[in-house]
């Protein structure tokens, strides 16, 4: 049992959490405050998988998203019955089938953030962090950004982010938000026999995105939620079956349109956007990095942190 | 296109590193990669209005080991396709 | 009714001052559901008001969201403008891009996402085809849409730039053809003033804030009402400065056939948010209404659609307007079949409301 402070999730028993989340359980997700409440109880498992080191909020505090999870109360709960998302009261998405509430919860509060924190230029993109130096690797379909991500945290790199990098308009840094890393198809398989200690949540069937699972993330990342670190690294990993491992510069003009283009909020920001990615790339070193072996891979990250 | 237009860049912001130039466009939203020789020009006419004449000149500086003519088609062909991007306006 | 958070700071923004942290939460919460919080930023910056960290980052995010749509708002105009430079009308702009355009207060941290243009009906088909020459599309390819617009109402289909992805609607009037009472829309433009440098036209005051009355109260959802609401709040304190103005309104609104939607905006407005309305301009724009009916569905409706704002009655409140609004927009043999059907594509899942 790890010595964690009394106002962390895993203080609270697994019924007094669900009596918590029917009323409103309160509690922080890296510089957010997270009001989650729920009559579901699978969520309650989540939670308590995933989020223990999470803190819980004091009373009387300003909550950034007001999230709830529920069965909507037609006929349908009794055959193939739903979940859905709601953001106070507002749901921007279509129901999905109950099983799937944990995942939902997660996709719903990645929306959350990247619809409402406009202090940030979000990138679709890992950020990781090791010797003080933050590595940012966005994360087009079939990159292995997640699977690389999730090897590198194993590895002892403290996770910023596994989806949503944000970068602050106001002082150039890397925020984090440590969460559990989704992790799709064969890849919980590649991560649960690399790391056989690895904690995941429900592992779910037959979403759109495929089997979809979560890895708990580190409980020091997680302690480590509110401290900012500035990024030294801007590679674009792009996994492909037996290729070899290499890292080739990518100009910083190539870096910026394409980091652009994996951004939520690039168009929404404007000029405030095109300025804070200039300073990105060029206080970054940019590469391209193709790869097949995930232990060369992580040699050749752990080399690169010393540069 | 007269010897007395005048040319000028719409609002746009620069950033260059070595041989590539990034212009945004701050009025449509557009983000462009321009090689050296554009950015150059594009650059130096979101700070000042500039003749045809000086454009020119500072092609000629920029280009070097080419023909007039090779100049003037390069800077038609610049301004053809600048001002149907937005990005230039004439006087 | 319990006066909510959000009207009580509007109305008094310095009350902030006092606020603890979950009032501010709510504060945030119903300006957002309601669509005003850049606006709410606006005041609050206007006042220069100290506010927490957490709630001024949220106030931040939508101002910078309000400031992207305004700059890209500019751009689309312009490019309307080029577009339809060929065609001998006035360029009268509508409702947001209207207030944006005319510098009027009720643009300070809105967005506005579609552009409304007004034409004379016979030179539609000549706006629509330059449009579509420049790149927009028609987005409502259905048949009976088409005609749902075309015969009935008082746009044309709304139609998208292919690689803007930005939206204009085109109107030849502010009411449906098949509304009883539908104005003059040629009075609508003869009255049009040009904004100064610029090549834009929009309505005169009057009728600025007489469109914003009959969309307001013809409209069948609510879920921006509170918006709508406001923006007639503030044009109407910004006109009101003019001394001619309240007879001007009056009288306007009885040239044009719409003394009733005036009548709800000034009552309105006037109990919502405190617009300050001579009491003889009230009693003027009176009508023959059951007022008490019509004020426990409005004095609902038109409030933020927050849990916090709403009582047992506001969801019923809105489902009668919901079905007011078809009632004044078409008659029964039309509304009827319309409604069906509308409910039939929401249940299939080809309409989202």
């Amino acid at each position: 049992m790890s010595n964690l402070p009394i106002s962390n999730i895993a203080s609270l028993s697994k019924s007094q959490l669900q009596q918590a989340i029917i009323k409103g359980l309160d509690f922080k997700v890296g510089c957010f405050n997270v009001r989650l409440v729920s009559p579901i109880v699978e969520l309650v498992t989540h939670l308590h998988h995933l989020y223990g080191a999470n803190e819980l909020l004091a009373k009387e505090d300003f909550i950034d998203f007001h999230v709830q999870l529920s069965s909507p109360s037609t006929l349908r709960r009794y055959f193939r019955p739903q979940v859905n998302f709601f953001l106070d009261g507002y749901a921007p998405f279509k129901p999905l089938p109950y099983v799937q509430a944990s995942a939902l919860f997660e996709w719903g509060l990645n929306w959350c953030i990247a619809s409402h924190a406009n202090q940030y230029l979000i990138i679709h993109a890992a950020v990781v962090e090791r010797n003080g130096q933050a590595f940012i690797l966005p994360g087009t379909p079939g990159s292995g950004k997640s699977t690389l991500c999730a090897a590198l945290v194993n590895q002892g790199w403290r996770l910023l982010s596994d989806e949503m990098t944000l970068l602050s308009t106001h002082d150039g840094q890397i925020y984090p938000v440590p969460r559990p890393i989704s992790l799709k198809n064969q890849s919980i398989d590649v991560i649960k026999k690399r790391s056989p200690q690895s904690v995941f949540g429900q592992i779910v069937n037959d979403t759109v995105k495929g089997t979809v699972g979560h890895l708990c993330p580190p409980e020091l990342s997680v302690q480590m939620g509110e401290y900012p670190v500035f990024a030294a690294k801007l590679i674009f990993p792009k996994y492909k079956q037996g290729a070899e491992t290499e890292l080739s510069t990518l100009s910083k003009s190539k870096a910026l349109l394409r980091a652009a283009g994996d951004c939520f909020n690039y168009n929404l920001l404007g000029v405030q956007g095109f300025d804070s990615l200039s300073g990105l790339v060029e206080q970054c070193a940019c590469y391209e990095f193709h790869y097949s072996n995930l232990d060369e891979a992580l040699i050749l990250f752990t080399e690169l942190s010393h540069q | 296109m007269t010897q007395l237009t005048n040319y000028k860049a719409t609002k746009i912001r620069c950033r260059q590193w070595q041989d590539d130039y990034v212009i945004y466009d701050q009025l449509s939203g557009d983000t462009h990669v321009l090689d050296v020789v554009s950015g150059e020009l594009i650059c130096a006419l979101s700070k000042q209005t500039m003749s045809r004449a000086k454009l020119l000149a500072l092609l000629t500086e920029l280009y070097v080991d080419v023909t007039e003519s090779e100049i003037e088609s390069y800077l038609f062909d610049f301004i053809e396709k600048f001002e149907l991007l937005g990005l230039l306006i004439s006087e | 009714m319990k006066r909510p958070l959000l009207s009580c700071v509007m109305l008094n923004p310095k009350q902030v001052l006092e606020f603890n942290l979950p009032q501010w939460d709510l504060l945030i919460r119903q300006a957002r559901r309601a669509n005003v919080l850049a606006s709410l930023a606006e005041l609050l910056d206007a006042n220069a008001l100290e506010i927490p960290e957490r709630a001024r980052l949220h106030l931040k995010s939508a101002q910078i969201h309000a400031d992207r749509f305004n700059i890209a708002l500019a751009f689309e105009i312009t490019c309307i403008e080029k577009a339809l430079k060929d065609i001998p009308i006035a360029l009268v702009l509508l409702k947001g891009s209207a207030y944006f355009m005319a510098g009027n207060n009720a643009a300070k941290g809105r967005v506005f996402s579609d552009v409304d243009i007004l034409v004379p009906e016979q030179q539609l088909m000549a706006v629509e085809m330059a449009l579509t020459n420049a790149g927009w599309m028609t987005n409502t390819l259905d048949p009976y849409d088409q005609k749902y617009y075309r015969l009935w109402m008082h746009e044309i289909p709304p139609l998208r730039h292919l690689k803007r992805q930005t939206s204009i609607d085109v109107h030849h009037n502010i009411l449906p053809k098949t509304t009883c009472i539908c104005p003059d829309a040629h009075k609508l433009l003869l009255g049009a003033i040009k904004v100064p440098e610029s090549n834009c036209w929009v309505l005169a005051p009057e009728d600025r804030v007489l469109h914003s009355a009959t969309h307001l109260f013809h409209e069948g959802e609510f879920s921006q009402g509170f918006r709508d609401l406001r923006d007639l709040d503030h044009l109407l304190r910004e006109f009101a400065t003019s001394d001619d103005f309240w007879p001007k309104l009056l009288l306007r609104a009885i040239e044009l056939q719409q003394q009733i939607p005036l009548f709800y905006a000034l009552r309105y407005s006037h109990q919502i948010l405190q617009t300050p309305i001579p009491e003889s301009v009230l009693e003027a724009s009176k009508q023959r209404i059951n007022t008490t009916l019509m004020d426990a569905l409005f004095l609902r409706a038109l409030l933020p659609d927050h849990d916090s704002c709403n009582d047992k009655w506001t969801r019923l409140a809105r489902s009668l307007l919901f079905i007011r609004s078809h009632y004044l927009k078409m008659p029964i043999y039309l509304m009827v079949p319309h409604l069906l059907r509308k409910t039939y594509r929401r249940v299939i899942g080809k309409e989202l409301h």
